[in-house]
């Protein structure tokens, strides 16, 4: 590990203390065919949504998925930073997304790796379709996201934090983004909007021949039904690839309705505070 | 038209409050914004803390590790603080490797926790030479709206203090270590320390808890940081326009009276441990 010359000396190598304990197998699902959580395969989690948390930042947005938070703030546009990414014709927009150092289980390092720039990558691209970037020419739109804790299906819920907190910046659009993910467990069972320990524990399958073991993240402009961003990863056959991808679809329209009441909600009360 | 002004002269329209004793916020020179403090949000971490004083928000988060002591101090476990500043918090700041401010904030930490003793090494070390505890104790801000060092130590300190570290022992025949998570003990936390920040405007007026505007007008920060006995841990004066010695008595007393304050806070906190409170 490089040693970072701007942050106090750590210990190179660390293990967190629960590694040393005797590890329980989990099961994905129960006998009634519940989860973890008590969700069935198909129920996404309760999500909490509000902008304009951040009041330092052009549009900011909060979004919790149980035990998943993500924490988002959008500033601009403004002039363009590096002079050889000037545009004429259109603005360019630039995505962060970072792990806080308490996120997850193991302590993260602070310096970004592959996996971050990675997902950034795929921020920004979810989110581009959304954005007009040809109202605002030779400027630049940053967007920043910290995942406060994570506890699976960040990707949706930092995609969909982005897209509110740019509608709360007052960026034009052309619809907000939602994102849903998928777990696929063997060809019928697709569960919806996984934890950390769904998303990478094994189910145990009867057919040993059934090999499709994968994730499917689907960004989705709802009003106009277009799909912005794909991600899969793992084992698919071509079916039941199309399948999770329109379940993905269904469980991140579901989510428009969330979106926008947020969003008028958050008109209101600035409407309201505005004229006091 | 405010607005304006504001933009334009923002000396000369602090002054033209400042005149009837008062701040933009509608605060006076002495008031501090609302606290609100809250334990246990994030539950990937062995501690976890968020603050808010007025719009300027906080969060600490504590992961409790195992590793190797150094050679140098076998018998003691590591702390490693760190405050990050990231772009996300302010437009001031750009995303990339720690600003100046952050570096300065991370060592304030590590001093003030070294000072206070905040945690004594020695209670991490598991077994000599072999295995010890490390801390790492990140705050991270999410709105920077002045005051950050007093959010926080504040956020630190009630992080630490829910930390419960799992009993762990090592295995003689296969040198790893085993832990028990159903046996834990809570962090034995020395001292609770508390930072008040005070600005001065042109030498005449001590202004308390400033915002980023204030902060941005007026000339350095004081940052005092005592303990519930009175005791002065720490005072931190970079530079800026020269106090008196009353002055800085005035500050000194402001701060124990904050310190009391602050301290009903993490007593309410600590009883029902992963809730909100606010002062």
């Amino acid at each position: 590990m490089p040693t970072d010359s701007r942050r106090l000396p750590a210990p190179d190598i660390s293990y967190d203390a629960k590694l040393f304990t005797e590890i329980e197998k989990l099961n994905l699902l129960d006998d009634e065919e519940k989860r973890a959580d008590g969700r069935y395969v198909t129920q996404p989690r309760d999500v909490f949504l509000q902008c304009g948390v951040i009041t330092q930042a052009k549009g900011s947005a909060y979004f919790e998925m149980n035990k998943t938070k993500v924490i988002c703030s959008v500033y601009g546009p403004k002039d363009i930073e590096m002079r050889d990414e000037f545009q004429i014709n259109k603005g360019k927009l630039k995505c962060e997304l970072k792990y806080a150092p308490y996120s997850s289980p193991k302590h993260g390092d602070h310096i970004p790796g592959a996996s971050d720039v990675e997902k950034s990558d795929i921020l920004l691209e979810a989110i581009s379709s959304g954005v007009c970037l040809q109202r605002y020419p030779k400027s630049q739109i940053d967007v920043f996201v910290i995942v406060l804790e994570d506890d699976g299906s960040v990707l949706p819920a930092a995609i969909t934090a982005a897209s509110v907190a740019l509608v709360d910046a007052g960026i034009e659009m052309y619809d907000v983004i939602t994102a849903s993910s998928i777990r696929i467990a063997g060809q019928d069972t697709f569960i919806i909007d996984p934890t950390s320990s769904e998303e990478f524990s094994p189910l145990n399958l009867e057919k040993s021949n059934d090999l499709n073991q994968g994730m499917v993240m689907v960004a989705l402009l709802p009003s106009i039904n277009q799909v912005s961003s794909i991600v899969s990863s793992g084992h698919l056959e071509c079916n039941v690839l199309q399948e999770a991808i329109r379940s993905c679809r269904y469980s991140a329209q579901n989510l428009h309705s969330i979106v926008r009441k947020c969003l008028v909600n958050s008109l209101k009360k600035s409407n309201q505070n505005n004229s006091h | 038209m405010e607005d304006i002004f504001k933009h334009i002269q923002p000396v000369e329209y602090y002054k033209s409050f400042l005149k009837e004793n008062i701040r933009p916020d509608t605060r006076t020179l002495q008031q501090i914004r609302k606290t609100t403090l809250n334990v246990g949000p994030i539950t990937t971490a062995d501690g976890s803390a968020l603050v808010k004083i007025g719009d300027t928000m906080v969060m600490c988060g504590v992961k409790a590790e195992l590793t190797q002591p150094t050679a140098e101090e076998p018998k003691k476990g590591i702390i490693v603080p760190n405050l990050d500043l990231p772009a996300l918090c302010s437009s001031k700041f750009k995303p990339g490797p720690p600003n100046t401010q952050a570096q300065v904030g991370t060592k304030f930490l590590d001093n003030l926790m070294k000072i206070a003793n905040l945690v004594n090494p020695e209670d991490l070390c598991i077994v000599p030479d072999k295995l010890v505890w490390v801390l790492y104790c990140d705050v991270t801000c999410l709105n920077y709206d002045g005051c950050v060092i007093d959010a926080a130590v504040i956020a630190l300190v009630a992080a630490l203090r829910s930390v419960s570290l799992p009993s762990v022992t090592l295995n003689e025949e296969t040198d790893t270590p085993v832990t028990n998570v159903n046996e834990k003990t809570p962090l034995t936390i020395n001292c609770l320390p508390v930072a008040y920040s005070f600005s001065f405007f042109e030498s005449d007026h001590i202004i308390t808890d400033p915002t980023l505007s204030e902060e941005d007008i007026t000339s350095g920060c004081l940052t005092i940081v005592s303990d519930e006995h009175e005791n002065l841990l720490l005072v931190d004066r970079p530079g800026g326009v020269s106090i008196t010695e009353a002055q800085l008595e005035i500050c000194i007393q402001r701060s124990f009276k904050r310190t009391k304050e602050v301290h009903k806070l993490y007593k309410a906190v600590h009883k029902q441990s992963g809730s909100n409170d606010q002062t």
